[in-house]
């Protein structure tokens, strides 16, 4: 038997230049969204309905190339910066910048759309 | 673990006690598994056969002191059948998922064939061996029982981090004390990550890094106390380490080593992970990390055994 998985499309706004997107999450917690037109970084947060609970302009000096990304290994995810991303809602952007570029160090963030 | 050290820690703080304990328990049955899984139908080849025979010869003893396999008078082993074990405890649970990825490097490493952690591969079983519950848990248990009460509540007193990693070691630090911090790591890779840690953290104005290897780096000026934990099994040459930290402390002030040793049971099975991620020793001895201290000049203030030496030393 042939099994479907229906993904669910989120229309977003770059909080930067306006321009409407869609995503697609896979699966729950930090996600990050480069804007394709003005190269805006955000930082968004899927509960286990993949319902959008944070969306917020993460700006960084070196920001990723545009796209969609998620947590490509999230066991592998070090304690402190999953407590972080799991608490992104009442972080501060700066401590969510940093958790980011942790993570980009590390390699944790694999391009989805 | 040392009884007069966990008696004390009960009275002091029963819950961590019991924590340290049961946790213990579950570590120990979790690495000896993965360990034996691992290993598998290798164990049938004699520990002199393989490239790094010390190592070999430490894999086997501890299967056999942990009752996972027996000595065959070849120096093989007969590895017994185990039973899955169940972890319940959320800090021990994380070193599975650590166990799953370094414990396919095991035959690589019997045969002499290791990589360094900096390896792009190893540097997230890296992070997460470093950044993980238990360990983090474990770091801030031995602050809180070592460090004077005085010295932790004291802002004008600087500390160094000597071999500070990605930042955890100096976290643990910042987070118990009021201290200024000096992390020394030699690796610019490793101090980038941990300037995102201490920022990310909002310690960022109570830090500064200074590139340098453990065994002979020097600050400008003395500081009041330097802390070396789990560092000395990175290093080729331990002893110059603790004289070294010697050399960077002010008269007076204080040495905290913190550090797994292999008369420790549970801290065998906790020497292979560090050394699977390329460290030049598979671990220390209670007897020479005393006697290194002895020969720094040092003078032992304080000493416990608590999943590792957890040891304040004054510069007379």
């Amino acid at each position: 038997m042939q099994m479907t998985m229906t993904l669910k499309a989120i229309k977003i706004r770059c909080q930067k230049c306006g321009s409407e997107h869609f995503v697609s999450p896979s699966k729950p917690g930090l996600h990050l969204f480069v804007c394709q037109h003005c190269g805006a970084q955000h930082a968004m947060s899927f509960d286990k309905n993949l319902d959008l609970r944070d969306f917020r302009l993460v700006e960084q000096v070196d920001a990723m190339p545009s796209g969609f990304y998620e947590i490509s290994d999230v066991e592998m995810l070090p304690a402190r910066l999953k407590e972080v991303f799991t608490k992104l809602g009442t972080t501060s952007d700066e401590r969510i910048r940093e958790a980011i570029e942790l993570a980009k160090k590390l390699g944790l963030f694999k391009v989805t759309g | 673990m040392g009884k007069l050290s966990l008696l004390k820690l009960m009275i002091r703080d029963l819950p961590s006690a019991r924590e340290l304990v049961a946790a213990s328990r579950e570590y120990r049955r979790l690495v000896i598994y993965k360990l034996a899984e691992a290993l598998g139908p290798e164990a049938k080849r004699p520990w002199h056969e393989w490239g790094d025979k010390e190592f070999a010869h430490h894999v086997y003893s501890v299967l056999v002191d942990f009752k996972a396999a027996e000595w065959k008078p070849d120096g093989s082993l007969e590895l017994y059948k185990l039973q899955p074990p169940s972890i319940t405890n959320p800090k021990v649970a994380e070193w599975a998922t650590i166990l799953d990825r370094v414990l396919p490097r095991l035959t690589d490493a019997l045969e002499g064939r290791r990589k360094y952690f900096l390896d792009r591969e190893l540097l997230i079983i890296y992070a997460k061996f470093l950044d993980n519950l238990g360990y983090n848990w474990w770091r801030e248990l031995a602050i809180r029982l070592t460090v004077p009460e005085q010295d932790m509540k004291n802002p004008n007193l600087t500390f160094v981090d000597m071999g500070s990693g990605i930042g955890l070691s100096t976290l643990s630090i910042l987070k118990f004390t009021s201290a200024n911090v000096i992390a020394v790591d030699p690796y610019d890779d490793n101090l980038e990550m941990l300037r995102h840690y201490v920022a990310m953290s909002g310690y960022k104005d109570r830090v500064k890094t200074f590139k340098g290897y453990a065994e002979n780096f020097r600050l400008d000026q003395p500081v009041d106390g330097a802390f070396m934990i789990n560092l000395l099994h990175w290093s080729d040459v331990p002893s110059e380490v603790i004289k070294n930290a010697r050399r960077n402390v002010k008269q007076g002030g204080r040495v905290y080593i913190f550090q797994g040793i292999l008369e420790d049971k549970t801290l065998r099975l906790s020497f292979l992970v560090p050394y699977l991620l390329g460290a030049p020793r598979i671990g220390i001895r209670r007897k020479e990390l005393y006697q290194w201290i002895k020969d720094a000049g040092l003078q032992v203030e304080q000493s416990e055994t608590l999943a590792g030496e957890l040891i304040r030393a004054v510069v007379p």
